[in-house]
């Protein structure tokens, strides 16, 4: 079996669902196999191209060979069968949980200036440097299984347009006392009116969806680069 | 391996069956176990030699097989061998092969199809 068509066969079981895991080692072992039958073949007496061609009959046809695997739902990508709750939901609840665990753990620790600095750094850091990692992982992970984009790119613009309006302040002071930590939303006095929500304000909020389109470009730019270079190779 | 046709509407479980019953007895990789079936069966069963891997790496899912990489003449080789689940897995289905063989050779045999038209 020639590379070429090993390699339609892995990207034909890629879009089918089976997990990457799978793929690689069934595209290993058939080639490891189409060796071993060719070599046995050629013991036999068979001229290289005869033992070839024996060897790709006996391994059987692609469509056979996908059937196979397709007929065994373990080996199907729990990814690939949930695609909106691993790449939409998921993702989404998954940066809130954290975010707000990160926040609560600090927020008993932060006694002292140098605390609420490092809570600060910790802050900035869901809300302006994990977006982008999570949407770029997101889309390596769908790409890498062949999975259509719309939900990694949904799931990432939901997270990055909540931690873009998010704005998060820090007023350092010698004293506890005198300084303070505050995180508020330009988003939500859109939809609640909540006096601890404060005013809602449409150009803080444009402020914040510019960081989220920047969050989406910084992740989006990197991975179409990477995504050529992975057709091309 | 004789390169002749299968009979899919009979393989159902048939290659589980075999492969199961093979890896119980000894470890073997994939070229190893294809072989070890033809010599088995004598070439009455032709699975088409490719697809024993995803029922092998589906089995393994299941954790009736383990399988462990072994580097053999400069490449990995994957070895399957049975675990204790997988014996078990085996045991109930050849009782079940055995209930079914009987049946149905009951009524090939024209014993059934006598005894309810007596």
């Amino acid at each position: 079996m020639q590379p070429q068509q090993l390699s339609l066969l892995g990207e034909q079981l890629l879009r089918s669902g089976v997990a990457p895991r799978h793929v690689r080692r069934y595209l290993r072992e058939l080639r490891d196999h189409y060796d071993d039958a060719v070599r046995d073949e050629l013991k036999k007496g068979a001229s290289q191209a005869a033992a070839e061609e024996t060897a790709a009959i006996r391994l059987g046809d692609s469509e056979r060979l996908i059937q196979s695997a397709l007929a065994r739902p373990e080996l199907q990508s729990r990814l690939a069968r949930y695609p909106g709750l691993a790449f939409g939901a998921g993702p989404v609840l998954l940066w809130v949980v954290l975010f707000v665990s990160v926040f609560l753990l600090f927020a008993e620790l932060a006694l002292s200036t140098e605390r609420m600095s490092v809570m600060y750094g910790a802050m900035i850091f869901f809300a302006r440097v994990a977006p982008v990692v999570l949407a770029l992982g997101l889309l390596v992970i769908a790409f890498r299984q062949r999975l259509p984009l719309l939900w990694p790119i949904v799931g990432s613009a939901i997270v990055a347009v909540l931690a873009g309006t998010l704005n998060i302040t820090f007023w350092p002071a010698p004293s506890v006392a005198e300084s303070g930590l505050g995180i508020s939303s330009s988003l939500l006095p859109f939809f609640f009116d909540a006096p601890f929500l404060g005013p809602a304000q449409p150009g803080v909020l444009a402020q914040g969806l510019m960081r989220a389109l920047l969050t989406m470009a910084l992740a989006l730019v990197p991975f179409t680069i990477w995504r050529r270079r992975q057709n091309l190779g | 391996m004789a390169l002749r046709k299968s009979n899919p509407e009979f393989m159902t479980g048939i290659p589980e069956l075999l492969i199961l019953r093979l890896l119980s007895d000894r470890e073997m990789y994939g070229y190893e176990l294809v072989q070890a079936i033809e010599t088995a069966t004598g070439s009455a069963i032709n699975l088409g030699e490719g697809v024993v891997y995803p029922i092998l790496h589906s089995l393994e899912e299941r954790a009736c097989l383990k399988a462990r990489s072994m580097p053999v003449n400069g490449r990995t080789r994957v070895y399957y061998t049975a675990t204790a689940a997988g014996k078990k897995r085996l045991g109930a289905m050849i009782t079940e092969w055995q209930r079914i063989t009987s049946v149905v050779s009951n009524v090939v045999g024209g014993k059934a199809h006598a005894t309810a038209t007596a």
